[in-house]
């Protein structure tokens, strides 16, 4: 079974074109520490879509520094990025508006959502 | 009482005593805050363990003021042979404080000064309601330099003092031994470095208030700033001095968070909204837009760069929907308090759209709109599915977060705000008028940008059948035909009217949702003495049942309010009205030596003579000091027809001649200029 990062990861390529990230180019590197290792994984923008690779040397416009756990909580939707950078769990490096970018476009909300709740169909009803 | 002595940089400020010193009250915001956090909440300065008596302040810059004294005990009768400067200025990141002691007489003096310094690192997010909690702090002392760390977890919040001059230091403060010869002066500087320790202790202030500016860099930026915005000269002068005032206040006011983009932001109010809320920028950036284009750019990619994607109930968010505001403390951290980020407002959205027209007419910037398609777009399906929670086409608001989201989602948010006119507070969802207005008013714009630069006529079309239908619709389900008024909103849960009258409606005149025929009678109810009391248009009408002159969103006015009502009543040609409200206002600033504070009181001027204070107010205030700004604009009429500027001047009586000089556009750089009467007599 994949873990969690990784199938969050996998599932950007086939996202395809984000119309959000059209005007960005450039790629941010993360940077997962582990009790012993390290995972990096790179991902590029150009003209909307995303490219994933990983653990390879290769200059990026950002970077985000966090723990495996606390990223995987992300990934999960149990956190929000800016509150595990607010309690500094996470560091950002180098163009950091391109980290903000991403916690709002790529990173999935909680799990569990009631979102609006529409009364349109009673009222017409 | 708020702070009386106040500097700031962006989103940091230091609110002190006018003797410089900072000791609590409980509810007390005085301090130095940064990141909403209180990094200092005791700084008390004794010379022989007397107190210091304030002689005078001279605010030199916004970030730098110099406070004279003498120790209590000196009076008219008993000289002093001593007295004390403090310079305090804000920049590079650190509050700088220097003391400096003058000896008067002849002899030598020995003086024993104490700094009593403490740090509570609270939460200042939490708008008028300061929690007193004990936080956790380890203090730290060594030969030079005292430290308070707050930990919680990983997060840390660290004070780091020190001084240049030696002394005895201890866990609440700095003592020091002052030989001063006669006539000469003993001084030391003490500096205090607020920050926000991440993993690998990497300090992360800079990214969420903004790199540290040198002082010189900062008169540098200072300069550049007031030179590039356009020269306003007045007869009398009043008017210019407030324009400038106003200048510097939203310099004072700009940060560069970086985790925001490149632009400077504003921040919203000291003490209470030290950081970028969407409602507040975009009315700045409007306001500004004639004199200060840039604030409008940044304010849009901002805005677009935290737009909503998902769903999230604790935050409000939902996809396409534009951010209430970003907050960088511990309840915003620990997600005590939804705000990492917070989208719970309703008309951020729309205004969005408005301001990116709005711009672009100003400033021919193409390149913008086109950047930011999928981002209106996206506003614009928010409007019409997640925020149409009645099925019926109108925006409403309902938060999915019973115990810290916000009961209110329009400007006026506080929790007692919207009412009916006997005094109910309305069920849920829940609407208010002015938010009508300005789907309105986004649909139509955008409908202008989706023909002229989307190349996508069949949008346009839609875009404005479905404004022409909302137009229609508004004004059947909310006219209120006995009054013959605008109702401030709907509650969805009775299906009724929210009746009571309020200044919401002068937004529906900006926003040119108001027929010709009804645009009379809104203009009647605004300057009616229920709701305008000389100086303003009260946020609700005398006769309310919740009316309260000092009620903050029910009686009190609010200048930013009056400035679109002002715009909104010329739009429809009632240029005397509108002169008044500006007369009103600006002849209120020049009372608050300047400087229009979030609020003031709603009491009628002519039982007060003075505009009264509206007890914690915001000030400066972001919105009240790009006021003066529209204000200008308003009364100049200037307004943009595609490669040209054009001005239709409507000035009231008591301004006797305005020019404004060098005004930055599609055309260039032109000039407006205006003559009226001094006086004259109804």
């Amino acid at each position: 079974m994949l873990d969690p990062i990784e199938r969050f990861f996998l599932s950007l390529e086939p996202r395809g074109e984000v119309p959000e990230l059209r005007r960005v180019r450039g790629a941010i590197r993360f940077e997962l520490r582990g009790a012993t290792t390290t995972d990096r994984w790179l991902l590029g923008f150009r003209d909307g879509r995303m490219r994933v690779s990983r653990n390879v040397r290769q200059p990026a416009d950002a970077v985000v520094v966090t723990d495996m756990e606390s990223f995987r909580d992300a990934v999960e939707g149990k956190v929000h990025l800016w509150s595990l950078m607010l309690r500094g769990k996470l560091l950002v490096r180098g163009r950091r508006e391109l980290a903000t970018l991403l916690m709002a476009r790529i990173f999935p909300g909680p799990a569990d959502v009631q979102g609006p709740r529409l009364r349109g169909q009673e009222a017409h009803a | 009482m708020i702070g009386e002595l106040r500097v700031l940089d962006g989103s940091t400020f230091m609110l002190s005593r006018l003797n410089g010193d900072v000791d609590l009250t409980p509810d007390s915001p005085n301090g130095l805050i940064s990141l909403d956090t209180r990094f200092i909440s005791k700084w008390v300065l004794t010379v022989n363990g007397q107190r210091l008596r304030m002689l005078s302040v001279n605010q030199l810059q916004y970030f730098h003021v110099r406070i004279a004294a003498v120790p209590e005990r000196a009076t008219l009768y008993l000289d002093t042979n001593l007295s004390v400067v403090r310079s305090r200025k804000l920049a590079a990141g650190c509050l700088e404080e220097e003391v400096t002691l003058v000896n008067h007489c002849d002899q030598p003096l020995e003086a024993h000064v104490r700094l009593e310094i403490d740090a509570d690192f609270a939460d200042l997010s939490e708008p008028r309601r300061l929690i007193p909690t004990e936080r956790p702090c380890v203090r730290g002392v060594d030969e030079r330099n005292l430290y308070f760390c707050h930990r919680r977890e990983s997060f840390q919040r660290l004070t780091a003092i020190t001084s240049t001059a030696p002394a005895e230091v201890d866990s609440e403060g700095f003592s020091f031994v002052a030989l001063v010869p006669p006539h000469e002066e003993w001084s030391t500087r003490i500096t205090v470095r607020p920050r926000a320790i991440a993993l690998d202790g990497v300090d992360i202030v800079s990214d969420l208030a903004g790199p540290a500016v040198p002082e010189f860099q900062k008169l540098v930026d200072l300069r550049k700033w007031i030179g590039d915005a356009p020269v306003v000269n007045s007869t009398p002068e009043a008017l210019a001095k407030i324009y400038q005032r106003s200048l510097v206040d939203l310099a004072a006011l700009r940060y560069q968070p970086l985790m925001l983009g490149e632009g400077y932001l504003i921040a919203a109010g000291l003490p209470w909204f030290m950081t970028a809320r969407s409602r507040d920028s975009i009315f700045v950036a409007l306001q500004a837009l004639p004199f200060a284009p840039s604030l409008a750019m940044a304010t849009l990619r901002t805005l677009a760069i935290s737009q909503g994607t998902g769903y999230d109930d604790f935050r409000d968010e939902d996809p396409g929907r534009m951010i209430l505001e970003f907050r960088y403390g511990e309840l915003a951290a620990f997600e005590e308090r939804p705000h990492s980020p917070y989208y719970g407002c309703v008309d951020a959205t729309p205004l969005f759209v408005v301001l990116l027209d709005e711009y672009e007419r100003w400033t021919g910037d193409h390149e913008l709109v086109r950047l930011l398609e999928p981002e209106v777009r996206a506003a614009l399906t928010w409007i019409d599915t997640c925020a149409d929670l009645m099925g019926d086409g109108y925006l409403w608001y309902e938060t999915r977060n019973p115990h810290s989201g916000l009961v209110n989602q329009g400007w006026k948010d506080a929790p007692l705000a919207i009412s009916y006119h006997d005094g109910r507070l309305p069920g849920f969802p829940r609407t208010t008028c002015e938010l009508q207005g300005y789907a309105y008013d986004a649909k139509r714009r955008a409908a202008r940008l989706a023909r002229l630069y989307w190349d996508d006529p069949e949008y346009a079309d839609r875009l404005e059948r479905e404004a022409s239908e909302l137009k229609d619709r508004f004004n059947r389900d909310f006219w209120i035909e006995d009054g013959e008024f605008y109702a401030l909103g709907l509650d969805g849960e009775r299906g009724e009217r929210i009746d009571a009258l309020a200044s919401n409606m002068g937004h529906l005149l900006w926003s040119g949702i108001v027929p010709e025929d009804r645009a009379k009678k809104v203009a009647g109810h605004l300057m009616d003495p229920k709701l305008f009391s000389g100086w303003g248009v009260r946020t609700l009408a005398r006769g309310e049942d919740r009316y309260n002159p000092l009620g903050l969103h029910v009686g009190t006015i609010w200048p930013f309010d009056n400035a679109i009502i002002a715009w909104g009543l010329r739009r429809y040609g009632f240029d005397r009205e509108a002169g008044r409200i500006a007369k009103g206002i600006l002849d209120a600033a020049e009372h608050f030596d300047g400087r229009l504070p979030e609020a003031f009181a709603g009491f009628d001027r002519d039982d007060t003579e003075y505009p009264i204070e509206y007890p914690g107010a915001c000030s400066p205030h972001a919105m009240s000091a790009g006021t003066p700004l529209l204000l200008i604009r308003t009364m100049l009429g200037l307004e943009p027809f595609g490669p040209h500027l054009a001005l239709r001047p409507a000035l009231p009586a008591g301004i006797g001649r305005l020019e404004v000089l060098n005004i930055p556009g599609r055309w260039g750089k032109r000039d407006a200029f205006a003559r009226g009467l001094l006086s004259y007599e109804e």
